[in-house]
């Protein structure tokens, strides 16, 4: 008798390897055939998980509409099936996919779109924190805040993109408009949820570059100077109350 | 330090053997307003391993007014590696959170070498399995501290090495590991209709006392080729052969919590309170009746 290994070998074959000669040896002949019944339980997979990607990827799906978003989560599940059991956890590796993906190259900002989406879908699934308020900063003086390290909100995610995909997710969202679309326009984004709804923000360049420093353990003085050397306009005040105002920081880190 | 919202503490509250209803996000603010009563619901365990967000803000509102039961479909207690460990801690951190009445998994396997199938697969009924289904549901138990109770699953294909028939099967997973059973009413319709099972031969043979829970849902009739194959898709309503099934599983286990599930095609919370109406009737009926003959 084939050991209970060798049985989750031959379905694992017949789901995602196209190989079903094996596990249709060990299936009681009765009415349908072997691979009839290993076809539903093909298709369940297949279904299932097609539906976890429309609903991480829902502007992509409206994107492509519904029988070419089946067809690209078909290829796409083949090659990267799940490695953990929640669905909201399937599918961070779409975007990259989508990169490589040669029937989608002439949409050449969809990859970007992914991105945006998967850090939509972390940032609402992420751990909870109470945004850090600007009054948090008043009990220290002037000369203090540049030397304080700020930790980021843990729902965080920054999102770049050389195409507008800020203006296409909008516009896809509904009651968005597509009309004004300004194809010359780089998107910088922060992706947040401070309370319960998750926030996609467009910010300057600037911004970004000031945030990944203060990612990378950089006080909030260094960290502007990385950022203001690219960016000579930025004002050190604005860029931190307009942070502090999207939430995007979670705490003081106590040296 | 990062503040965090504080989370309020429960204590873990029994399921009453009434019906409950499977807890979908499109129903939550129907939920919310109605506070219908009496009730309790089911989770699905992994649409809940988040950090945060809002799903655990309204799983913490709904369990503030109502009894909770995990159900979970990725433990795959019949993989024949080893138990996926970051899923066990997952499952420990919610239960110990929500404090739920009943915590369940499936008689079947859905991952082979960290890769997830997400669907319920079939197992050969075998010796060997036998074991290894042992060793996980004691393993899981223990890591968990509670009891935890298997589903019979609905399935399309048999394996021709299959010996032990499935309610001996339970019985002896329960009987060795003390576990419970949940006992898909469904499902078994579905197999009596797949693989022409006896279910009434099939429900004498459990016994009653490991019996902690009963789902009832609706399926798919499906043609192939002339042939009907009855796909478990949990979107309709239960059919009058399942709560009949139903009426007779009562008779042999006693009242025991039911379960409405929709998972597919979900409809309005009213026709799923109406599905849970029917099952308290024939919950009373029973009541009554035993009462009678006491």
């Amino acid at each position: 008798m084939p050991s209970l290994s060798h049985y989750q070998s031959a379905i694992f074959d017949a789901h995602f390897n196209d190989y079903s000669a094996d596990a249709i040896k060990l299936i009681v002949p009765y009415g349908l055939s072997g691979s009839q019944r290993l076809n539903i339980y093909r298709n369940n997979t297949f279904i299932t998980l097609t539906e976890a990607l429309s609903t991480t990827y829902p502007v992509i799906n409206k994107l492509v509409g519904d029988d070419f978003f089946n067809f690209m989560a078909q290829e796409f599940i083949n090659k990267n099936p799940p490695v953990q059991g929640p669905l909201f956890e399937y599918g961070q590796g779409f975007a990259n996919f989508l990169n490589h993906f040669k029937p989608v190259a002439s949409l050449p900002y969809i990859a970007d779109i992914a991105y945006l989406e998967w850090a939509i879908n972390f940032a609402y699934h992420a751990s909870d924190a109470v945004p850090l308020k600007v009054q948090d900063l008043s009990p220290f003086a002037d000369n203090e805040i540049g030397k304080l390290r700020l930790e980021i909100h843990p729902t965080c995610r920054i999102v770049t993109s050389e195409f507008p995909i800020d203006q296409i997710w909008h516009g896809n969202q509904p009651g968005g408009k597509l009309d004004d679309i300004d194809l010359s326009h780089f998107a910088d984004i922060l992706i947040i949820r401070p309370e319960q709804t998750v926030e996609v923000n467009t910010i300057n360049s600037g911004y970004v570059c000031f945030l990944k420093s203060l990612i990378l353990g950089q006080n909030i003085e260094e960290a502007f100077t990385v950022a203001s050397a690219l960016n000579p306009q930025l004002d050190p005040a604005k860029s931190i109350t307009d942070l502090l105002a999207m939430g995007a920081f979670a705490a003081i880190k106590i040296e | 330090m990062t503040k965090n919202a504080s989370l309020h503490v429960f204590d873990c509250e029994p399921i009453p053997a009434i019906a409950g209803i499977g807890l979908k996000p499109e129903h939550f603010e129907n939920i919310f307003e109605d506070k219908p009563k009496p009730l309790w619901f089911e989770v699905h365990t992994e649409n809940y391993m988040s950090d945060g967000g809002p799903s655990h803000q309204y799983l913490e509102a709904i369990r503030k007014d109502y009894a909770l039961s995990f159900h979970g479909v990725s433990l795959s207690i019949g993989s024949a590696g080893p138990l996926n460990k970051n899923i066990l801690k997952r499952t420990k951190k919610l239960i110990d959170r929500y404090q739920p009445g009943l915590i369940s998994e499936h008689l079947s396997w859905s991952a082979h070498d960290n890769t997830y199938f997400n669907d319920l697969l079939p197992l050969p009924y075998t010796e060997e399995t036998l074991t290894l289904v042992i060793d996980h549901v004691d393993e899981t138990q223990n890591f968990l501290g509670r009891q935890i109770s298997i589903e019979n699953p609905s399935t399309y294909l048999q394996f021709i090495d299959s010996k032990i028939p499935e309610y001996e099967f339970l019985t002896q997973v329960a009987k060795i590991t003390g576990c419970g059973l949940l006992i898909d009413v469904n499902n078994l319709y579905v197999n009596v209709r797949n693989h022409g099972i006896n279910a009434t031969e099939w429900l004498v043979n459990i016994p009653a006392e490991f019996v902690q829970e009963i789902h009832l849902a609706g399926h798919h009739v499906n043609v192939i080729e002339d042939q009907e194959i009855l796909i478990d898709d949990h979107g309709s309503n239960v059919c009058e052969d399942v709560w009949e099934l139903y009426e007779f599983a009562l008779k042999v286990f006693g009242p025991k919590p039911s379960l409405i599930e929709w998972d597919t095609r979900i409809p309005s919370l009213d026709v799923l309170r109406l599905e849970a109406s029917i099952a308290n009737r024939y919950l009373t009926t029973h009541k009554v009746k035993e009462a009678i003959n006491a």
